[in-house]
């Protein structure tokens, strides 16, 4: 059949009405809230992350590069998402599609998808709480370098220990002052939570357009690279730079999959969340297919704008090798590292131009917010899957229960505040040392932020695969949902190479680095890297996933709920 | 200890053919062994497609925003299968009918009336081939949005039995009392009743049953502020109120039934209604269930019931 119509497509009679009540608009910030975080401030940061050599082409770094390429296969993944929900449009997304898409295993691979991705976000949100903290600092540092101030000068004494890390007391001090903001946001009515999230997402956008164009007219690279050693302790460009190169992380374009990968990774690290509005599709009003393209397409289109063309420009000006040896010793936790602080865009303006202070100052301003902006819609998002959990019974009934007043699942968002916590002591105190758990923190026996990062980067990794599959197989296993899905035709040969591109990249920057023990110290044993690398508490939690689901199903099996009912297919015909 | 009695409950089937046609070969084929199934109202769809046909033969439809063209016979039965499918009416209509309709309520309301009697029929006999001799009772009313003119049709159903404004027998130990009438909504729609009179006649029906305590309450409408009847709130123009750019909602549920349920404490509500409102709660001892409502979608919701002399032993909430 093919098409053509003018006219009335559709007549309807009196009749109340299936009202949703997510809009496009408020789905395109929810996205766009979810992958943001750090990135108006630190993309550049994240060049160096993967100590893999960065190189320019074309005015565009090999991070740029990723993040176009990587956008673009995200299309992809856009589609599948849109022709998904818009047959299955409930909250829960991924859990949902996998558990009734895989035949047989898949409540326990949705299970295992989900599980897996909810800490990986709750790392993430744990990422981000030291990172609000070391916002606050480098606010701090801004107004100093502007007013001169001795309180603001010494902005790096807040909140850190002796040895000037966010860590310990006051380090866990303060997560919990933030934890507890996150709180009161996240348990605030439906309506007031998305009133905040929606103005301080309007906050952030604006600190980072007011970025990009102010930074792009008046900063130069030979007015940072003057400017540097008067705010930095006489460390200059070249110091810099020396650090990237002896790190081997300033060098040419190179597209080898085996290294081009673990760059493509730390892009998807900063992608995630782009697609979390098909987790609320249940949700969204109006054509939930349009809808859920706009928001994800649109959110994606600023994902790759923002970590290609608005972080290499803004590079470009300040001088791009300086600013990958820059974030190399942030990230090696080097006594060197300028300020104290990592290169935040906003903090090097105001070193470029410190007469415009103000102005930086509303930026890093923005820029703390959008972390803090995170917090609360990922816990708005963990609550729904925790919500679609407790419907399948895969958790008890309680814990989805809705709070009459919220109109939301409290007991899943205190979970998720109470697990982020768990991981703020964890990161702050020795803990697991004294739990006889240190290994799987060297050195200090406190988890690190790198090893948080590499969790959330291996945890997500069924999240980034099985869309691909679900779309594979929806066709054969659900014929009667996917009988009108758009796209069908195209679906299984979109979701292949959904899979392809996954599994490709997943080998090189996750499974093949572990297997050949990339980046292991001399002095290091296999195990002590497999900590370090945050390896083991991946396989960790992969393994508490399978005993919460089998005992979950035990407790189902001894109540007589027979939870295969559930999933189970009906056919129309 | 005798074997619980399974109820199948669902709700808000809106004319979705591939709902139904689930809801009949799960239970024919007893996917969820169930003793008896039971549908809260609301079968009849709320929109019509005109499939026009061409000079040239063929006929032309969108259909949740694609055109879509059958050129021959099969494609039109397919066609026709999914706009069925997603709860709405095909019209074969002519192009001269099809540009009458957009200024003739009066033939677009007759085309309703055809179609939602007709597909209400089609069910009726579909559900007697394919249950008869299965043991597995159908018991169904009319909701607030079923035109009255489906009341002889479902009356001359010989399988699934319209117990609507009635007392029957259900389980071995419960019985059911149905009420498909709704407090009254912004739609005007075919069946409300102001809440005094609504609550007056459900007493009524109350004062029918054997042991009030022992009986299973099945109002199309849930009751009020029970979390099963969250829905965005609509200003006097139907269109969703909107504040600081959220939705503003609240409970628009029934305080008739929420009367009735917490004084005569029925063992179980049995509701519909709130398609996005789905869930199971407790008011003082009794359950109730909304299983919400993605028929439109393909996806039949419902819920599990096991009922024993004592109670409701387990629920669980299924789909297909």
């Amino acid at each position: 059949m093919a098409a053509t119509t003018e006219g009335r497509a559709l007549f309807t009679r009196q009749s109340s009405g299936l009202v949703r009540e997510v809009s496009v608009l408020n789905a395109l910030f929810f996205n766009t809230a979810a992958f943001i975080g750090v990135g108006v401030g630190w993309y550049p940061v994240f060049y160096s992350l993967a100590f893999v050599a960065i190189g320019t082409a074309g005015g565009f770094t090999t991070y740029g590069i990723a993040a176009i390429l990587i956008g673009l296969a995200c299309v992809i993944l856009s589609l599948i998402f849109a022709s998904l929900t818009s047959v299955m449009p409930r909250s829960g997304g991924d859990y949902v599609f996998t558990s009734r898409i895989v035949p047989r295993i898949g409540p326990f691979i949705g299970w295992m998808e989900s599980w897996t991705l909810a800490f990986a976000s709750v790392a993430i949100i744990a990422f981000e709480i030291p990172v609000f903290v070391r916002n606050l600092q480098i606010t701090g540092r801004i107004v100093g370098i502007g007013t001169n101030s001795d309180f603001f000068n010494g902005a790096n004494t807040w909140f850190t220990d002796s040895s000037g890390a966010v860590t310990d007391v006051p380090g866990f001090l303060a997560a919990i002052v933030v934890l507890v903001l996150i709180g009161i946001v996240s348990f605030q009515p439906t309506r007031r939570f998305h009133r905040i999230v929606t103005v301080l997402a309007g906050i952030g956008l604006a600190g980072m357009v007011v970025m990009f164009v102010v930074g792009m007219l008046t900063i130069t690279p030979e007015s940072f690279a003057a400017n540097l050693p008067t705010y930095a302790n006489g460390t200059t460009v070249d110091t810099l730079v020396k650090a990237g190169q002896d790190n081997a992380v300033i060098g040419n374009v190179n597209l080898d999959p085996a290294l081009f990968s673990f760059v493509a990774g730390i892009v998807l690290l900063n992608y995630i969340g782009f697609q979390y509005s098909a987790y609320i599709s249940g949700e969204i009003r109006g054509n939930v297919r349009r809808g859920i393209l706009i928001a994800v397409l649109g959110a994606l289109v600023v994902a790759v704008f923002m970590n290609s063309v608005y972080t290499d420009f803004l590079s470009a000006r300040l001088g791009v090798n300086g600013q990958i040896g820059w974030g190399v010793l942030y990230w090696l936790g080097s006594p060197d590292l300028p300020l104290g602080q990592p290169n935040s865009l906003p903090l090097t303006a105001a070193i470029a131009q410190p007469g415009l202070w103000p102005i930086w100052t509303f930026v890093s301003v923005a820029v703390t917010l959008f972390p803090f902006l995170l917090c609360p819609v990922y816990v708005a998002f963990l609550s729904r899957v925790q919500l679609a959990w407790s419907l399948d019974r895969q958790v008890p009934e309680w814990f989805g229960a809705v709070s009459e007043r919220l109109r939301a699942p409290a007991n899943a968002i205190l979970t998720a505040l109470i697990a982020a916590g768990v991981f703020a002591l964890l990161q702050n105190f020795p803990i697991l040392r004294q739990v006889g758990l240190g290994f799987l923190a060297p050195t200090d026996g406190k988890l690190n932020l790198v090893a948080t990062l590499w969790f959330s980067i291996l945890a997500a990794a069924l999240t980034w695969i099985m869309p691909g599959v679900n779309a594979i197989l929806v066709r054969w296993t659900r014929p009667d949902l996917a009988r009108d899905a758009p796209f069908i035709t195209w679906l299984p040969l979109l979701g292949a190479v959904w899979v392809v591109i996954m599994v490709v990249l997943y080998w090189f920057a996750g499974l093949s680095p572990i297997i050949n023990f990339v980046g292991k110290l001399e002095a290091e044993s296999q195990l002590d890297y497999l900590n370090r690398t945050g390896v083991s508490f991946t396989l960790l939690i992969f393994a508490a996933g399978i005993v919460v689901f089998l005992i979950a199903w035990a407790r189902n099996r001894a109540r007589g709920i027979d939870t295969g009912l559930m999933y189970r297919e009906l056919p129309p015909d | 200890m005798a074997k619980p009695f399974r109820l199948y409950v669902c709700s808000d089937l809106h004319a979705s053919e591939r709902a139904w046609r689930k809801l009949l070969n799960a239970t024919r084929a007893n996917t969820y062994k169930v003793d008896a199934v039971v549908i809260a109202g609301d079968l009849t769809g709320k929109a019509l497609v005109p499939v026009v046909e061409e000079p040239a033969g063929t006929f032309r439809a969108t259909l949740l925003g694609t055109r879509r063209v059958a050129r021959n016979e099969a494609e039109l039965a397919e066609l026709e299968r999914s706009i069925a499918d997603v709860g709405y009416y095909a019209v074969r209509v002519s192009p001269a009918e099809a540009a009458r309709m957009e200024t003739d309520p009066e033939l677009v309301s007759r085309h309703f009336h055809e179609q939602i009697t007709r597909r209400v029929r089609d069910w009726m006999t579909l559900a007697a081939e394919r249950l008869e001799g299965s043991g597995i009772p159908v018991y169904l009313m009319p909701g607030n949005d079923d035109d009255f003119a489906i009341d002889p049709v479902l009356g001359e159903s010989t399988y699934a039995r319209n117990v609507n404004e009635q007392v029957v027998d259900l389980t071995p130990w419960h019985q059911l009392v149905s009420m498909g009438w709704s407090s009254p909504t912004p739609w005007s729609t075919p069946r409300e009743l102001p809440e005094e009179a609504f609550l007056d006649r459900l007493s009524d029906l109350m004062t029918g049953v054997r042991d009030a305590r022992k009986t299973v309450i099945m109002t199309h409408v849930p009751p009020y502020d029970s979390g099963l009847d969250t829905a965005p709130l609509l200003s006097p123009s139907l269109q969703p109120t909107v504040s600081a750019g959220d939705v503003l909602r609240g409970p628009v549920g029934s305080t008739g039934v929420r009367k009735a349920i917490e004084s005569f404490h029925p063992v179980l509500g049995v509701h519909g209604h709130i398609h996005e409102s789905g869930g199971e709660r407790r008011i003082d001892s009794t359950l109730c269930v909304n299983a919400g409502s993605e028929a439109n979608h393909g996806v039949l919701r419902g819920y599990l019931i096991d009922l024993t002399a004592d109670g409701v032993e387990r629920s669980m909430r299924v789909e297909g």
